[in-house]
């Protein structure tokens, strides 16, 4: 039988153990704030980046390591693509050693063209017909595990990542007949963040105009290749 | 922070964090990862809390937002052919009743977990969860009605006891 009550002693059963809190308990208050030096803090937010973005081919602009550093102490946010699909959003918390991120998602990679009077998507190598939806409801709209897209008849994409929160993270970008993927939009932007992890996005983004590849060195740095 | 005023909260809340964290990725690893992480920001807080319940609500907070980002960011640590995956591993302490609530999404059993569990109202609820109260409630009864659903479905029960989780 399922009640109210079974949950609550289900629930009371879940517990970290007295060893395991009081072990967070020493660690945290062991942890020497004044140990994250500047080079180490660089490293850390480097490392975090090649984990997050991935440590194979990852096109992104020389400028985005130049940016880890260069506003480093400030909360940033970047994506990047490999070229089949949004990489990642990532906001890294000024003063601290955690990189947080505020939404992440993997997209098919996805075409639209107007064929014969028909408006074709091409999503992950599939062609849909979808004419009849435009018509209906002015856009096309579908969903995958972490986002909603919605494609509009004149071919913009507009991408909703889940990041937990009702509003999601928004971008909007051109899908053009000639096969233009989500690596064609890759854009840096700033936010803040406060003492509870709750992000504000900047509105105005930095658009990256050469796509780049990254690999990482042993200590975790992001190194663009044919710089090793 | 002193070290007594974080250890009490730690000692007091930190179970809380932790189902928190568990709700939202049904992972101890990752639930502890998150629980830790909470307590660092809690240790680095210099800003006093007015009360216990102050400060038990800003832990509630700052574990979903902290478990929301593990969780925006989990499919890139799993990559997991799809044919080999079957869904999340129901963890061996879970008992029945918290496994059919781990069924559902997370925004449902997070919500569930704060107002069933904790006992906090729908605008608490919301507050922790970045949401809006009727957002708060509309989860709320989702969550009630695809557990029932579930639960139909799964054979055998008859939904969930009226009166209880209603």
């Amino acid at each position: 039988m399922f009640d109210l009550e079974t949950y609550r002693d289900d629930c009371s059963r879940l517990t970290l153990g007295q060893d395991k809190l009081e072990e967070m308990i020493s660690v945290t208050e062991k942890t020497n704030k004044k140990r994250l030096t500047r080079p180490v803090r660089t490293v850390l937010l480097t490392a975090v980046l090649a984990a997050t973005l991935g440590t194979a081919a990852l096109a992104a602009n020389p400028e985005v390591a130049e940016k880890v550093q260069m506003f480093f102490g400030y909360t940033f946010a970047f994506t990047a693509t490999d070229g089949s699909g949004l990489e990642a959003g990532v906001v890294v918390k000024p003063g601290n050693d955690a990189a947080n991120i505020i939404a992440a998602g993997e997209l098919p990679p996805m075409a639209f063209e107007v064929r014969e009077g028909r408006s074709i998507l091409t999503l992950d190598g599939k062609e849909l017909d979808v004419t009849e939806a435009m018509e209906k409801d002015g856009y096309y709209q579908t969903e995958g595990d972490s986002y909603t897209l919605r494609v509009l008849p004149d071919g913009t994409a507009v991408v909703k990542l889940d990041n937990g929160t009702e509003d999601g993270i928004s971008w909007t970008f051109p899908l053009t007949a000639e096969g233009a993927q989500l690596g064609d939009s890759k854009e840096v932007w700033y936010g803040t963040m406060d003492d509870e992890g709750n992000i504000t996005p900047d509105e105005e983004g930095v658009q990256i105009e050469t796509p780049h590849t990254f690999t990482e060195d042993e200590d975790g740095n992001l190194i663009p290749v044919g710089e090793e | 922070m002193t070290n007594e005023e974080f250890e009490h909260l730690a000692r007091n809340y930190g179970d809380a964090v932790f189902r928190v964290a568990y709700h939202a990725l049904r992972s101890r690893p990752d639930a502890e990862d998150v629980t830790q992480t909470v307590l660092l920001k809690l240790y680095e807080r210099t800003e006093p809390f007015e009360s216990d319940e102050h400060g038990k609500a800003w832990l509630l907070r700052v574990a979903v937002n902290e478990s929301r980002r593990l969780l925006s960011s989990s499919w890139r640590k799993r990559i997991i052919p799809l044919e080999d995956w079957d869904g999340p591993a129901r963890e061996q302490e879970e008992g029945d009743v918290l496994s059919s609530i781990m069924a559902l999404e997370p925004k449902y059993r997070i919500s569930i977990y704060l107002y069933y569990y904790e006992g906090c109202s729908v605008r608490e609820v919301a507050q922790a969860m970045k949401a809006g109260e009727s957002t708060v409630q509309t989860w709320l009864q989702r969550g009630r009605e695809k557990l029932r659903k579930l639960l139909i479905e799964e054979g055998g029960e008859s939904g969930v006891r009226s009166g209880n989780l209603s």
